[in-house]
C-alpha cells in the first residue's frame, strides 16, 4: 500500500519539481556554455563580422559562398580519409592485440593497463612525440629504417602530402587504439568459453569460430566502438595543429583546422561560423543516418 | 581448450609463458614511442643530433627538466592545470550525479527531448562553440582565468559524464530510495543518503575520468586563456616556435605533464575500465 502511493507520488506535483530541480544544475550549464554559443555561432554565421568593428548582415550569403568554396569540401574531404584512415586502423590494431590478450596469458590485467598508456597521453603530448620521431634526420623512425637497412636517407615524413596523411593517421592510431581494445577485449572475454569449445569440439576451425561465435558475439561492439572512433577523429583538432599545422599545403587541412583559420588568421568570424555550422550539420546527419542503420542504443 | 587436452600440463603451461612473452614484446613495441619521449628527455642537445644515431643517452642527464622549469613558467602551467582539473572534476560529478538521477528516476513530459538535446551536445565539436564562448567569458570578464576555464571545461565534459553516470544509477534498485522514503526522507534526502554511496565506484571513475579529459584539453584554453591561466597542453605546445625546436626540453615537459594522468589511471585503472567497458558488454 505505502509504496503504491510512492509510486502514485511520482506524478504529483511536487516529484515533478523534484525531477527539475535534480536536472537544473547541468540543464543550466549546458544551456549557458554549450546550447548559447552554439544558437550564437547560427547567428554570426548570418554576417561579415570581425565581432569588434564589423557586423555586416549578408543572409545566407556565407552558405551560399561555401557550396562553391573548394578549400572547404577539400578539407570535408580530408577529414573523412583522415577518420576513416584511422578508424581503420585502430580497429586492425584494437583487435589484433585483443585477441592476443585473449588467449591464455599470464597477467592479462597488467599487460590491458600498460597498453592504455598512449591513450593517457595528451593529443599534444602525442603529436609532439610523432612529430618528432617522425623527424628527417634525428627521429627514431627514419634511423631505425636506416639501421635496418630499408633506407638509405631520412625520409621527410610531415613533408611529403601523402605521405603526411599516411603518418598523422597512423600517429593518430597509436594514441588512440587501446580504446577499441579495450571495447573488443571485453566483448571477447564476455562470450561463454564453452560455446568456442562446443563450436571446436564440432569439428570447426579456427575461422569458423571466429565467423560463426566470434563475430556474432562482438559485431556489435566492434560496430559502435568504431563509430564513436569515427565521430571522434572527424572532430580532430590538435593533434594535426602541432604536428602539421595543416600541411604540407592543405594535405592535412582537415575541419577542424581549416574553420580554426578562417577565424583565427583571416578573423571572418561568420564565415568560419558557417563552416562550423555545415560540419555539425554533416555529423548530425551522418550520426542520425548510422544509428539508424545501426540501430543501437548504447549512447 | 580442444587440443590442448592431448598435452601435459605442462606444456601448456609453456604455451602460457610462450603467449606471455610474445605478449611482452606487443606491449614493449607499442610502448616504445613513450619510451623515446622519456630517453630523448634524458639527452643533451649535443647528443640529440649526434650522428651516428643513439638510442640510449651515452650519459643521461635531468639538464632539460631543469632548464625547461626554469626558462619557462611551468610551474605557473602546472598548478594551472591542477586547479582547473581538481574543480571540474568535482563541478562534473556533483552536477551529473544529480542529472543522472533526474533522469533515471523521474519520468516527465519531454524527457526523451531534453536527454536529446543532451546526447546532441555531446557531438558538438569544440570548435564550433569555441568562438561565441570566448565573447561570453570574455563579456563576464571570465577570459584568462581559471574560473573561465572551469566553467568551459565542465561543460564540455558534462554531457558524457550524465550518460556514464545514468547507467550506474539505473543499476542500483528503486526500492533504495523508497525504502529511504519511507523512513522519512525527501527525495533529495534519499539521493544523499541511501544512493550517492551506492554510486561510489561510478563517482571515483567518473571523477577520474572527467579529470583526465579535462587535463589534456587544448583548443578550449587556446583560445581563452592568454597569460595567467595557461594549462600544460598549452604551455607545453607554446615550446614551438618559428625558429627553435628544443626537442629535449619539450620531450621533458611532455614526460612531466604525462607522468599525473599516468599515475592516477593506474591507481583508479579497474573502477575506469569497467565503467568504460560496462556499456560494451550490456549488450
Amino acid at each position: 500500500m505505502v509504496s503504491r502511493n510512492l509510486e502514485m507520488k511520482g506524478f504529483s506535483f511536487s516529484e515533478r519539481m523534484n525531477a527539475f530541480g535534480f536536472i537544473f544544475p547541468a540543464l543550466l550549464l549546458l544551456a549557458v556554455v554549450m546550447l548559447y554559443p552554439l544558437l550564437y555561432g547560427i547567428y554570426i554565421s548570418f554576417f561579415d563580422t570581425n565581432l569588434l568593428t564589423k557586423f555586416d548582415f549578408v543572409g545566407l550569403g556565407n552558405y551560399l559562398s561555401i557550396f562553391s568554396d573548394q578549400g572547404f569540401w577539400s578539407s570535408i574531404w580530408v577529414t573523412i580519409v583522415f577518420s576513416l584512415g584511422t578508424v581503420l586502423l585502430q580497429l586492425i590494431l584494437g583487435m589484433s592485440v585483443a585477441s592476443y590478450l585473449n588467449t591464455r596469458i599470464y597477467g592479462r590485467s597488467v599487460f590491458r593497463a600498460v597498453l592504455l598508456i598512449p591513450w593517457m597521453l595528451s593529443m599534444v603530448v602525442g603529436g609532439l612525440l610523432w612529430r618528432w620521431i617522425y623527424n628527417p634526420m634525428y627521429g627514431l623512425l627514419n634511423n631505425f629504417l636506416i639501421g635496418l637497412g630499408l633506407l638509405d636517407q631520412g625520409v621527410a615524413w610531415l613533408g611529403i602530402p601523402d605521405l603526411a596523411m599516411f603518418s598523422v593517421i597512423i600517429a593518430y592510431a597509436w594514441k588512440s587504439f587501446s580504446f577499441s581494445m579495450l571495447m573488443i577485449l571485453a566483448g571477447l572475454q564476455s562470450i561463454p568459453k564453452d560455446l568456442c569449445e562446443a563450436a571446436e569440439c564440432d569439428g570447426g576451425g579456427r575461422w569458423t569460430v571466429f565467423r560463426h561465435v566470434v563475430l556474432p558475439h562482438i559485431g556489435n561492439i566492434v560496430l559502435i566502438t568504431s563509430l564513436l572512433d569515427f565521430f571522434r577523429s572527424f572532430k580532430e583538432f590538435p593533434m594535426i595543429f602541432v604536428m602539421t599545422g595543416g600541411g604540407p599545403g592543405t594535405a592535412t587541412n582537415v575541419i577542424s583546422n581549416s574553420v580554426r583559420q578562417v577565424a583565427f588568421d583571416q578573423i571572418r568570424f561568420g564565415y568560419s561560423s558557417a563552416m562550423a555550422c555545415v560540419m555539425l550539420l554533416l555529423l548530425l546527419i551522418s550520426s542520425i543516418l548510422l544509428n539508424r542503420m545501426t540501430r543501437s542504443d548504447w549512447r | 581448450m580442444n587440443e590442448n587436452e592431448n598435452y601435459g600440463p605442462a606444456r601448456i603451461e609453456l604455451k602460457v609463458a610462450l603467449n606471455t612473452l610474445v605478449g611482452v614484446v606487443i606491449a614493449f613495441l607499442v610502448l616504445l614511442p613513450f619510451f623515446w619521449m622519456i630517453l630523448t628527455s634524458l639527452k643533451t642537445p649535443e647528443q640529440l643530433f649526434k650522428i651516428p644515431f643513439q638510442l640510449f643517452p651515452e650519459k643521461a642527464t635531468l639538464q632539460n627538466y631543469v632548464s625547461v622549469w626554469r626558462d619557462y613558467p611551468f610551474v605557473e602551467y602546472f598548478v594551472n592545470s591542477v586547479v582547473v582539473c581538481i574543480v571540474t572534476a568535482v563541478a562534473v560529478v556533483s552536477t551529473s550525479s544529480l542529472a543522472a538521477y533526474g533522469f533515471a528516476r523521474f519520468h516527465f513530459k519531454g524527457q526523451s527531448l531534453v536527454e536529446m538535446v543532451v546526447l546532441t551536445t555531446q557531438m558538438i565539436p569544440v570548435i564550433v562553440v569555441v568562438i561565441p564562448m570566448f565573447k561570453i567569458i570574455r563579456n563576464i570578464g571570465l577570459y584568462d582565468t581559471q574560473l573561465g576555464l572551469i566553467i568551459s571545461y565542465t561543460s564540455v565534459t558534462l554531457p558524457f559524464c550524465i550518460w556514464m553516470m545514468k547507467s550506474f544509477v539505473e543499476n542500483i534498485p528503486k526500492e533504495i530510495d523508497l525504502a529511504a522514503m519511507i523512513d522519512g526522507c525527501t527525495r533529495l534526502q534519499a539521493f544523499w543518503k541511501a544512493v550517492f554511496p551506492l554510486m561510489l565506484p561510478g563517482l571515483v571513475a567518473t571523477t577520474v575520468f572527467t579529470f583526465l579529459e579535462s587535463w589534456n584539453l587544448y583548443l578550449i584554453p587556446l583560445v581563452l586563456s592568454s597569460e595567467k591561466s595557461i594549462p600544460l597542453t598549452v604551455g607545453i605546445a607554446g615550446l614551438i616556435s618559428e625558429h627553435k625546436i628544443d626537442w629535449g626540453q619539450i620531450m621533458a615537459a611532455s614526460t612531466v605533464a604525462s607522468v599525473p594522468s599516468i599515475i592516477l589511471f593506474l591507481i583508479f585503472e579497474r573502477y575506469l575500465i569497467a565503467n568504460l567497458t560496462a556499456g560494451a558488454v550490456k549488450q
